[in-house]
């Protein structure tokens, strides 16, 4: 079987014609609907788009919106003639916003369209070779996953010459303008500070999430408290042990990683997973504060049993393989692998040690050794001293790896994509939400998710979302799935009438 | 009504036999001959392309089977090489010896980097490989 044709997207001119007719058709209806469809990509026409980074995108370049906000699109990244995503996110500026109408004529979509197909073609279609063809090895399961891949690839490819016509985006509402000591402010009223934010631009917009302090976080959770025992709980036990954690875990990080964002994000990640500081266990068997699963537990008791101990660096049994390849004793090959083996070694043991190094300087009453690390341990809220590190050493090791993969992102989000790795594991998270376009914003990771197909998309989008609205200075929206009972310190958003972007899953339908 | 019965017990059928066939076991002399074609093809595509290749939206399905088995083939700035490569030392150790030891050991690397739902490939060898 030859799986050649799945690397090609090559279309025939017929097909050709009857797409550009359907293409026109969806143009023309798209530009009197005025709708930017996100994650698609689009050529600037006519006019130029100014960007908050200063830059201006002229007339000819390719951009990739990646999110809609009340109907008019400004987050988006520049692409180059592949269509490949080039560069960090842009962001219209908020003056072009409030001014800048971009259309289309006719004239210009068709030229667009007709032009678009040569530019697909070539962008999914890198120059590919066929694998060899006495390769029989690779069987029909495989196969199907090529297909798979392909439909998704042609219906992605559909989407990509449309047009661009923003709309101007609607008055700013009142709740947004208000001055923030004002009644109709939603900031917390213990909060020192005050919530100045750019206007309609929610936190997940930014590159960096505007955090809550440690004591607006603790008004936040005032108000979504599940019953005043479990929050007496938090504050005369937890909040210093999350405290000690944080300060040790900044530490660590030379200060990157401020202290109070990991205070902040560590108590709403503790918040939403024990359910409002309850613990107890969940049908999936995830026990405790950390609400750790087996799977969790073992991966801390490796990092902890983890001996560093060993006799040959890394770099003599580099050159050792290197030696012999020059010897002709190994292939290129061969010596590939066995580099790339010593490579991942050292990045496994690098990980570990810092880990193993993080762990110890948190302070602890009682610390338990790998192997006390059990259910019956992790179930025990009395241990939430140990609970709160193991989950500290589950989001350093996720911000490690990502360091390690090169994925570039500040400290802020980096904790925030953690917190969703926390739920779907860092490998999961890594493919499904950040995928190949790199997301760097929650915006991009929620959609990545919802198109990921996974079956615990949904859960890991409501766990981020949770945790968003939990860390976000700002308008205080619930949790998913919770309400408010016992609210007294805070004035709290309703996200079915204040505009909460992004949802939670089935949120105000 | 029996039309409809007969056209869904057909389906079903059909269904029954093509997800027989997606689930045919993962061996060891597949993955010896998978590598070995992997090589040549990630040879000829090149570095350059590779990376270009882990950029774009769609990859084709040799990547799938380098990332789960072979991402010694990846190049050095391949978005998730690192993450690719964490598991592959185990992997290979248990490649080396199959014992129930480096199953278990590779498993467990698996699992603490995918939780329970790991990508499909590595899913059916954990469950072919199994010693």
């Amino acid at each position: 079987m030859s799986f050649c044709p799945t690397l090609v997207l090559g279309h025939n001119k017929v097909v050709r014609v009857k797409t550009l007719c359907i293409f026109l058709f969806l143009q023309i209806s798209n530009l009197y609907g005025g709708e930017v469809v996100p994650d698609h990509s689009y050529r600037v026409s006519n006019g130029s788009i100014e960007t908050t980074s200063g830059d201006i995108l002229r007339p000819g370049e390719f951009i990739k919106v990646t999110r809609t906000h009340q109907g008019w699109a400004y987050a988006f990244q520049r692409l180059d003639r592949y269509l490949r995503p080039t560069g960090s996110l842009l962001y219209a500026s908020q003056p072009w916003v409030e001014r800048a109408v971009v259309d289309l004529s006719i004239e210009e979509i068709i030229r667009m369209v007709q032009g678009a197909g040569d530019i697909v073609e070539e962008s999914v279609s890198p120059r590919v070779p066929c694998p060899p063809a006495s390769d029989g090895v690779i069987d029909d399961t495989i196969a199907a996953l090529i297909l798979e891949s392909v439909v998704e690839e042609q219906t992605q490819t559909g989407a990509v010459a449309r047009s661009l016509r923003p709309v101007p985006r609607p008055t700013p509402t009142p709740a947004a303008t208000v001055a923030p000591n004002s009644e109709e402010s939603f900031a917390p009223l213990t909060s020192p500070r005050p919530v100045m934010r750019p206007p309609n631009l929610g936190a997940s917009d930014l590159s960096s999430f505007i955090f809550k302090s440690p004591a607006e976080a603790d008004s936040y959770f005032a108000c979504y408290k599940n019953s005043r025992d479990l929050h007496l709980d938090y504050e005369t036990r937890y909040r210093t042990s999350i405290r000690r954690m944080a300060r040790a875990y900044g530490q660590q990080t030379g200060g990157s990683v401020p202290q109070d964002d990991v205070t902040t994000l560590m108590s709403c990640l503790i918040f939403r997973e024990s359910a409002q500081w309850r613990g107890g266990s969940s049908s999936t068997g995830a026990l405790g504060l950390g609400q750790f699963t087996e799977t969790a537990r073992e991966q801390v008791r490796n990092i902890l049993s983890y001996n560093p101990g060993r006799t040959r660096s890394f770099d003599d049994r580099a050159a050792e393989q290197r030696a012999e390849n020059t010897a002709g004793r190994i292939t290129n090959n061969t010596l590939r692998r066995n580099l790339s083996l010593i490579e991942a070694e050292r990045e496994n043991h690098d990980r570990k040690v810092a880990l193993q190094e993080l762990w110890s300087s948190i302070p602890m009453t009682d610390r338990p050794s790998a192997s006390e690390i059990n259910s019956s341990f992790v179930g025990n809220n009395d241990n939430h001293e140990a609970v709160i590190a193991m989950s500290a050493l589950v989001l350093r090791n996720c911000q490690i790896r990502m360091e390690q993969d090169n994925i570039e992102m500040d400290p802020r989000t980096s904790l925030l994509a953690c917190a969703g790795a926390y739920n779907m594991g860092v490998g999961g998270f890594q493919d499904n939400a950040i995928v190949r376009n790199g997301a760097q914003s929650l915006d991009g990771w929620i959609n990545n998710l919802k198109n990921s197909g996974d079956s615990q998309s949904a859960e890991t989008r409501n766990h981020l979302v949770s945790v968003n609205r939990c860390i976000s200075d700002g308008e205080n929206f619930p949790p998913c799935g919770t309400q408010a009972n016992y609210c007294t310190a805070l004035r709290m958003a309703n996200p079915c009438t204040h505009g909460a972007d992004p949802r939670c899953v089935g949120e105000c339908q | 009504m029996k039309k409809y019965l007969l056209c869904f017990l057909i389906a079903a059928f059909v269904t029954g036999l093509s997800s027989a066939e997606n689930r045919k076991p993962i061996t060891w002399a597949k993955i010896k001959k998978l590598e070995e074609s992997m090589e040549v093809w990630a040879k000829k595509v090149g570095d350059a392309d590779l990376i270009k290749i882990g950029k774009i939206q769609q990859r084709p399905k040799e990547i799938k089977v380098i990332r789960a088995f072979f991402p010694y083939l990846l190049p050095q700035g391949f978005f998730s090489r690192q993450l690719d490569l964490s598991c592959y030392p185990s992997f290979h150790q248990f490649r080396t010896k199959v014992t129930i030891e480096n199953y278990t050991k590779w498993k467990s690397c698996v699992k603490g980097l995918y939780g329970e739902n790991p990508p499909e490939l590595t899913k059916q060898a954990l469950k072919s490989l199994r010693p």
